[in-house]
């Protein structure tokens, strides 16, 4: 009688298998964990810097909403740096210096997320009630369209080097701000497309998020790091109000947001 | 039956909040409003080539303009310059009719000509600068020109070139102490 070998490597036909399917199981089951949780752990750290409470609800609801943004405006107008200023009851993006709205455009679209319209008054009030510090800015236009021009060594060079105005025809542009309480803005200019182009952008907008949502998550898994929920405000402008008020702002701007 | 109107210890809490909410917002709206200028004033948007002249919260007028090039003028290591139109808020310090333009250095370098002295006769150029000047500090204008082909383009030094009926009414309009938003 031959007795089988009595390895601790040796597995049965198809143990394989089971094993990668307990560990799919496993990593998707964290991924749902992590979803689900971080938007609490959010709201959580967001309700967390109470300094006062408004737990009323309608009629005290706006109001309170409204003294948040007052106030916000009212920090913002001490500053001498000109300031951004995001008012969806108002479908307005506007920029501000010294307390004084010197330019406004008119929100065309936008898209909020159900986490920012389910924090309650008393969170939207104390994460709300003061300008908020982007502390990192990507965008897909640039912020100074510096032409560097070589001093010509004498008249006849001089005439030779024409320089060509910058082109009035913007591109469309993309600019997030990341704000210091882990929010994401994002402002976008507005589409002139059809229908179906802009239909087909939003789709790949959208799967292009839920991927990269995906692939954060799972390299957060690998890594034994935690993934940190960012609650979404999408705003879309005219095109050119966009680049001017990209251009306007400083590096790193303050930013006020009523909704 | 549900009643609005009963008092209730939290309806009473509601109420003074609400009170307390009303007056707060009063007195941050009163304070902003005083902050908003009174008298008219000029907006100029140095990406779109515009400008807006605002009285009483209501654009009087607008119409377009030509702002800085953003060319950077450098000439050897030690010599750079930037023509880009300030951002931020101004005043209207002086205004004069029929500006002479003394022409700074930079003006000799990027024409490729020797930099003469600080009060040659060179330097003082007539009539380039419309018929109107009003001046923001640091050297920057809101004047005229003679190239009106290219307003509403960025092609400036940095300061803010008006067509000549344009100019003039700013000229009228705007006083000395007038507010100027640049962005």
């Amino acid at each position: 009688m031959i007795l089988p070998e009595l390895s601790p490597f040796k597995m049965k036909p198809g143990s394989l298998k089971k094993l990668a399917l307990v560990f799919l199981a496993i990593v998707f089951a964290l991924v749902l964990v992590q979803l689900i949780t971080a938007p609490y752990k959010v709201n959580k750290q967001w309700q967390g810097v109470n300094t006062e409470n408004y737990d009323y609800e309608h009629p005290q609801d706006s109001l309170v909403r409204h003294l948040a943004y007052l106030r916000a405006l009212d920090i913002g107008s001490t500053q001498d740096s000109i300031y951004l200023i995001i008012s969806l009851p108002d479908s307005s993006v506007s920029i501000a210096i010294n307390g004084v709205k010197f330019y406004s455009t008119h929100i065309d679209e936008y898209d909020i997320d159900n986490f920012l319209t389910s924090i309650s008054t008393s969170t939207v009030f104390n994460q709300f009630q003061r300008p908020l510090h982007s502390k990192e800015v990507a965008a897909t236009i640039i912020k100074e369209p510096i032409k560097v021009k070589i001093a010509p060594k004498n008249a006849e060079e001089a005439a030779k080097m024409v320089t060509l105005p910058d082109s009035t025809i913007f591109e469309n542009a993309i600019i997030n701000y990341a704000t210091e309480n882990g929010m994401l803005l994002t402002l976008e200019g507005s589409n002139t497309e059809g229908w179906f182009i802009q239909s087909w952008n939003q789709l790949i907008d959208r799967l292009t998020s839920i991927t990269a949502t995906a692939y954060r998550i799972v390299v957060g898994i690998v890594h034994f790091e935690i993934y940190e929920y960012q609650p979404e405000l999408t705003i879309k402008i005219d095109n050119v109000a966009l680049t001017s008020i990209y251009r306007a702002l400083p590096k790193e701007p303050q930013i006020v947001i009523y909704f | 039956m549900v009643s609005f109107n009963k008092t209730t210890p939290d309806n009473t809490i509601a109420d003074s909040l609400s009170l307390a909410t009303s007056s707060e917002l009063k007195a941050i709206e009163k304070r902003l409003v005083k902050l908003t200028p009174k008298s008219i004033y000029i907006v100029v948007n140095s990406t779109a080539n515009e400008f807006y002249l605002i009285e009483g919260g209501v654009v009087v007028s607008q119409g377009k303009c030509s702002t800085g090039s953003y060319v950077l003028l450098k000439n050897g290591d030690l010599q750079q310059w930037i023509f880009k139109t300030p951002k931020g808020e101004f005043k209207i310090l002086h205004k004069k009719k029929n500006p002479v333009w003394k022409k700074p250095d930079w003006a000799f370098i990027e024409e490729g000509l020797p930099v003469p002295g600080i009060n040659h006769s060179s330097r003082f150029e007539y009539g380039v600068l419309g018929d109107y000047a009003l001046s923001l500090g640091d050297g920057y204008l809101i004047h005229g020109t003679i190239y009106q082909r290219f307003i509403g383009l960025p092609v400036t030094h940095g300061c803010i070139r008006l067509n000549d009926e344009n100019l003039a009414l700013i000229y009228k309009k705007l006083n000395i102490g007038s507010k100027v938003y640049l962005f």
